[in-house]
């Protein structure tokens, strides 16, 4: 079976280039535009990943993944972050948050699977 | 691909242009003085998206510049430099830019000059310290290394350059990465890799990173156990292994060094370059000598990494680990309560929801058609009244998913304002109210060009320069008040400015030189303003001391006129000028009255209508120039038959008390309307006049009615008004 990843981004452009480029390397992928939609969804998904924009509105993409390593079931699921930030200061904020890898965007569909791969077994 | 990427794309720009009204509303209101954390971070956000999606799609002059400006916003989103007046100016400037890089992206002009502005913005970062000057300027010096090959992800390297590869772009805080270099060809990659005790923590897994390096062919040589602890020591989700592998010489470096991308902090990795010396068994792709010899000379910091990770994790296993369980189980159930807030929104494409309106339209046509047809007494059987009401209810839901707030229109008004102000060299204020009216898409669409020529006739020709203002009492700085409101099913948009006024002097000698009325008319002042509007009018010679342009205002008015509006002016001399656009606020759905007039029938806006009289002998009295008023308890309203208007005699009634007159408001008060009979009222489907019927003043549109006849729709304002004023011109020009 297909892994299924969840995409948090604000930008519906983000999302269907994820979608677009994530499906056709196998991915099964649904979306969610911000990080209280998100955390919505992986209720509702229990997906095998997570990927995160940081900067969206309500709910930005370090406190959707404090939320989502609170509860008890994404204790071991694998969070990528997807973002033009690259600060270290940024990187290490969400590592204290629980993610598990960093991205910076604009990502290679090829490299951003293989990122996947590496997270994801 | 290249189609998905292609309508992708499209979204972006729709994006961009989202993301470009919020900023430029959040910079407005932060050079208004609102810099809330809230409005600077929307539109860091909007800015940021921006950049993001360029870098997507490989538009490098507009991702450079974005982050350029997304470098300062961060700034002052930080508080390290002050949304001050001049700070606003400076980003309102690099905000029209930056518009400008959109529109290149999409193909619509050049890529703008931007060195001036970008210069503007480092002086920003320059100020506010050395210490982050240094940090702005890192990115800006990255973007420029495009010569592709190094970055990682990326299309384009904002992110990465070479020397950022060692501190490993991806992950966290930089591993531990010795490589030695050595001058030996091709000798076979060692690496050892000592994963951080909470290497498993936040879903890590090292050994995903094992199995990837055996997919590119290493092989485990050593694996180091003897770290591990008695088993009632043992952390279960802690990592205690460590493994050498080695891996062919025909792997790049940067290669092996991918797959620690996501390593926790802390962890060891250390790839050397064996040299293919005589006592090295492992030259080829044959297992690797013991692990702990060959790996002997770059050991040395392990340990150390290992014991402080050892520590830190010791003390963070115990109180974390319970702290966290209960937070888990508090924060589990408002995540929950959240599920049911969250509004989800979906695309849709226009068209579609064109193709609906119109459907909906056939099925209000079909329900009055059906309704007709039906005896008195099946009508009112319940099920129809019920299908009548769910009808309308759809059609008013329909309706509102095409309702946008009038903002959209408007967004386009500060920059331009901006723009005209330098061309003009005055200083002229922006104030907008009624954003947030919703109107139909297809009205927002059309009312941009006429907008904007409203908005340039007023900071052109309606405000004085400061010395002029100043000297007449006034305030250096100019006003304009750009305002919507809705009234009835009406929209009124506003441009009002605080300058000289129409000089009606000048206007009614032009027009009489430009043969549009004759030199001895006698017209009131609203008649003299309303001739700026008249076709022919202005031309390519401008009056520059009157709110006039060459471009001229009679194509705002037919482009109002053809969307079933009108543009009302009024001037005070001295004080100001206001242009009014009145607009339909759908120009799908009418809320009417059918009539019927020398056999024709014909539908008044009910929104007009004040009320309905059918005349008694001598209500309706002949008064001076062929004019006739209408009683109406003890007041004279002025009566109008529409025969006449129309020029239906004969064929329609001539008798007053055979007649309707219907009391209708509009903009010169309230008019008697005579007509032969009533017939209805019913909500009717405006259908747009072909263009030929456009010139025909008083016409709103049509509509078919439910027997599958048409009836024109009346425009009643238009009606009203034309014979006065607007026959004047038509007969003089045609004269002419």
């Amino acid at each position: 079976m297909s892994k299924r990843i969840l995409t948090v981004d604000d930008s519906a452009s983000m999302r269907m280039l994820l979608k677009a480029s994530l499906t056709k390397q196998g991915f099964a992928i649904e979306a969610a535009e911000d990080g209280e939609h998100g955390l919505a969804r992986m209720h509702e998904l229990n997906p095998d990943l997570l990927i995160t924009d940081i900067n969206m509105p309500k709910m930005d993409g370090f406190e959707l993944i404090e939320a989502v390593r609170q509860l008890p079931q994404f204790r071991g699921t694998p969070i990528l972050v997807l973002s033009t930030e690259f600060s270290d200061e940024k990187k290490s904020r969400a590592r204290s948050a629980g993610a598990t890898g960093w991205i910076t965007k604009p990502f290679d569909p090829d490299k951003l699977g293989a990122a996947i791969r590496r997270v994801c077994p | 691909m290249s189609d998905d990427l292609d309508d992708i794309q499209a979204i972006f720009f729709e994006e961009c242009a989202e993301g470009l009204a919020t900023a430029e509303e959040g910079l407005s209101a932060m050079a208004d003085g609102d810099a809330s954390a809230d409005v600077i971070a929307g539109v860091f956000r909007a800015v940021h998206s921006i950049k993001g999606g360029a870098g997507a799609f490989g538009h490098e002059a507009l991702q450079s510049f974005s982050h350029r400006f997304e470098n300062v916003l961060d700034e002052v989103r930080g508080g390290k430099i002050p949304a001050s007046s001049d700070v606003c100016r400076t980003m309102l400037l690099a905000f029209d830019v930056l518009s400008d890089h959109v529109a290149a992206a999409q193909g619509q002009a050049d890529i703008p000059e931007d060195a001036a502005i970008l210069a503007e913005l480092e002086k920003l970062l320059d100020d506010k310290g050395a210490a982050a000057s240094s940090a702005a300027q890192a990115p800006a010096e990255a973007a420029p290394a495009d010569d592709g090959g190094t970055d990682e992800f990326g299309f384009s390297p904002v992110t990465v350059d070479l020397d950022d590869l060692d501190s490993d772009p991806f992950g966290f805080e930089p591993v531990t990465v010795a490589i030695e270099d050595l001058d030996a060809p091709a000798p076979t990659w060692t690496v050892r890799f000592a994963p951080s005790r909470e290497a498993m923590a936040n879903g890590g897994e090292p050994l995903l990173v094992i199995r990837e390096l055996e997919r590119l062919g290493a092989e485990i040589s050593a694996v180091e156990t003897d770290t591990l602890p008695p088993l009632r020591d043992l952390d279960p989700e802690g990592a205690y292994f460590a493994w050498t592998v080695s891996v062919p010489a025909s792997v790049e470096k940067t290669v092996i060094e991918e797959c620690f991308d996501f390593v926790a902090p802390d962890s060891v990795v250390e790839i050397a370059q064996e040299a293919p010396a005589p006592a090295a068994p492992a030259a080829d792709d044959g297992p690797a000598p013991d692990g702990p010899e060959a790996i002997a000379d770059t050991d040395a910091p392990a340990p150390e990494a290992e014991a402080e990770a050892e520590s830190d994790a010791e003390a963070a296993k115990d109180e974390p680990e319970a702290e966290i369980k209960p937070k888990a189980v508090e924060k589990a159930a408002p995540a929950e309560a959240k599920i049911a807030e969250v509004v989800q929104n979906i695309r849709v494409d226009v068209s579609k929801l064109d193709m609906l309106l119109n459907l909906v339209g056939e099925l209000v046509i079909r329900n009055s058609i059906l309704s007709d047809r039906l005896s008195s007494a099946d009508q009112q059987r319940v099920e129809l009244p019920e299908l009548a009401r769910l009808t309308r209810e759809i059609q008013d839901n329909v309706m509102s998913l095409r309702a946008q707030p009038i903002r959209q229109a408007f967004s386009r008004v500060p920059r331009m304002l901006r723009e005209l102000c330098v061309s003009t060299s005055k200083d002229v204020a922006l104030e907008m109210s009624g954003e947030t009216t919703e109107v139909d898409k297809s009205v927002i669409e059309k009312i941009g060009e006429p907008l904007t020529h409203m908005i340039r006739n007023a900071v052109d020709h309606g405000i004085e320069s400061a010395e002029e203002r100043v000297a007449k009492g006034k305030p250096a700085q100019g006003m304009v008040h750009l305002s919507a409101e809705q009234k009835g099913a009406r929209i009124f948009l506003r441009v009002a400015d605080d300058g000289r006024g129409i000089d009606r002097e000048r206007v009614f000698a032009k027009a009489v030189e430009k043969g549009i009325i004759s030199a001895d008319a006698t017209l009131s002042d609203d008649e003299i303003d309303n001739l700026i509007c008249a076709p022919g009018f202005s031309t390519a010679e401008t009056i520059s001391s009157i709110s006039g342009r060459g471009v001229g205002m009679d194509v705002v008015r037919s482009n109002v006129e053809a969307l079933g509006g009108r543009v009302e002016i009024s001037s005070v001399p001295g004080k100001g000028t206001t242009f009014t656009m009145v607009l339909p606020l759908t120009l799908a759905i009418l809320d009417g009255m059918v009539v019927r007039l020398a056999g024709q029938r014909y539908v008044v806006p009910l929104a007009n209508v004040v009320e309905t009289v059918q005349p008694e002998s001598d209500q309706v009295r002949p008064v001076a120039n062929s004019s006739e008023v209408i009683d109406l308890r003890g007041t004279y309203v002025p009566v109008k038959r529409l025969s006449d208007l129309f020029n239906l005699h004969p064929g329609a009634r001539d008798n007053p008390q055979d007649c309707v007159v219907i009391i209708v408001e509009t903009d010169a008060g309230h008019v008697g309307l005579m007509v032969d009979t009533i017939e209805d009222r019913r909500e009717v489907v405006i259908k747009s006049l072909d263009q030929n019927l456009y010139p025909i003043r008083g016409l709103g549109g049509a509509t078919i009615l439910g027997d599958g006849s048409i009836a024109l729709i009346l425009d009643i304002d238009a009606l009203v008004a034309s014979p006065s004023s607007s026959n004047k011109f038509a007969l003089k020009g045609i004269a002419a």
